[in-house]
């Protein structure tokens, strides 16, 4: 655990600083590897900056509509630049908004800009695990095995850094394989988010749970289970689809 | 291609479940919450530290109350800028049972500079006084300011690392740790 990385009188916050440089990694990627899915660079750079600012924007707001009444002669700490003003999942909604607005405006194809962010995704990801790992985050449950961590009072298993390699693994994939010409659009990104639930399933039992159900059940992993069946529904929807397309065509 | 894909999500979701099954958490396991660590889920670590009056003053004495801990330091610009809200916090919340205590960290500060910096701005909160820098290290204190928030069975709920905090976020906090 490293939340902070001190540089003489600065104090650099780990987790943040990782997420940036994903956000980094993730935005070249998108850069280079959009055209392999016949997308333009400018709407997807478009998409990411607007989402990015509407997401960000999207979570103060979010945070305030929770308890309007705290800021009450308070107003300017809706400005305040500390992130623990911040609601993720109002950002992620606000943010996903805005980037399906902002590709409805420009007609593009659905599925194949949810394919090309499969690259930021894909770099994204072991930011993300490697983030909680330095805030201590996450931690996994207690553990003999040699390559054990220890924290919290015991050695444990360094369940993100097994969720950072899983991610790391993922992403060298997608980059040698996508795009597989014989699959329909979307497929990529469906492949990826079906493989990220089914190692998150995995590797989430090495997890301290958060919430346990009946007879030692992880909620966590079920709710992980049910978005991997609903992630394999659509992607064998789109195989049927672009089947059936295909049909349609050949009767023509 | 289709009839292939469907047997491979299918052998994904009964493996899927099946994992499921065999990695359910042993009931018997000792929860986070009974285990000492400055983590969220966790117990907050005790400790005893002196005030500015010298009196003993102990986390344990605050069990059944919700507790606000503000590590900081009279040097520490940003422990400095979000002392007041702090202030006001506790002016606010003086009827209910929830409690706000600074500890200074007193290993690297001064007391005559905390008492300057106290009597300057009205601060009237407890200061504890951590002068060999033991409770700091206890509670990870990587960087000032850092503030834990404990709820009533002294379980952590939130660490945030870093500064200045608003007024509007410790209400939010304190609102959250009275009703919980």
């Amino acid at each position: 655990m490293f939340p902070i990385i001190n540089l003489g009188p600065l104090s650099i916050p780990t987790p943040a600083f990782l997420l940036i440089l994903g956000y980094i990694a993730g935005s070249y990627l998108l850069e280079k590897k959009s055209s392999l899915f016949s997308m333009a660079s400018e709407i997807i750079d478009r998409a990411l900056w607007i989402g990015t600012i509407s997401a960000l924007i999207g979570a103060r707001l979010s945070y305030i509509a929770g308890a309007p009444s705290a800021f009450r002669g308070n107003i300017l700490s809706i400005l305040s630049l500390n992130p623990a003003l911040l609601d993720p999942v109002g950002g992620l909604l606000i943010g996903g908004a805005a980037v399906f607005l902002v590709i409805s405006k420009q007609k593009t194809d659905y599925w194949l800009f949810l394919d090309s962010i499969t690259f930021f995704l894909g770099a994204m990801l072991p930011a993300f695990f490697l983030s909680r790992f330095s805030a201590g985050n996450g931690f996994g449950i207690p553990t003999d095995l040699p390559w054990g961590v220890f924290l919290w009072g015991v050695e444990r298993h360094p369940v993100q850094i097994y969720l950072t390699i899983a991610a790391l693994i993922l992403l060298i994939i997608i980059i040698a394989t996508a795009p597989i010409k014989e699959l329909p659009p979307g497929s990529t990104f469906l492949i990826f988010i079906a493989a990220t639930f089914s190692y998150l399933v995995f590797l989430t039992a090495y997890q301290e749970p958060s919430n346990i159900l009946i007879s030692g059940f992880r909620s966590g992993q079920i709710i992980l289970w049910l978005l991997l069946l609903f992630a394999l529904i659509l992607l064998n929807f789109r195989f049927k689809t672009s089947i059936t397309k295909v049909d349609h065509e050949i009767e023509k | 291609m289709n009839k292939k894909s469907k047997i491979i999500s299918i052998t994904i979701l009964m493996t899927g479940l099946a994992w499921i099954w065999l990695s359910r958490f042993p009931v018997d396991s000792i929860p986070a919450s009974l285990v000492e660590a400055p983590q969220v889920g966790f117990s907050a670590p005790d400790f005893t530290l002196p005030d500015l009056d010298s009196q003993e003053i102990s986390l344990s004495d605050y069990r059944g109350s919700p507790v606000i801990l503000n590590f900081w330091a009279s040097w520490c610009p940003p422990c400095k800028a979000e002392m007041p809200a702090f202030q006001k916090a506790f002016q606010e919340y003086a009827g209910s049972d929830l409690q706000i205590i600074a500890i200074n960290a007193t290993n690297q500060d001064s007391i005559a500079a905390v008492l300057s910096f106290t009597e300057e701005h009205g601060i009237t909160i407890p200061i504890l006084l951590d002068q060999t820098g033991f409770v700091s290290k206890e509670y990870l204190v990587h960087s000032l300011p850092t503030t834990y928030f404990i709820g009533k069975d002294g379980t952590i709920k939130e660490v945030i690392i870093g500064g200045p905090l608003p007024l509007s976020l410790l209400r939010i906090q304190a609102n959250g740790l009275i009703m919980d």
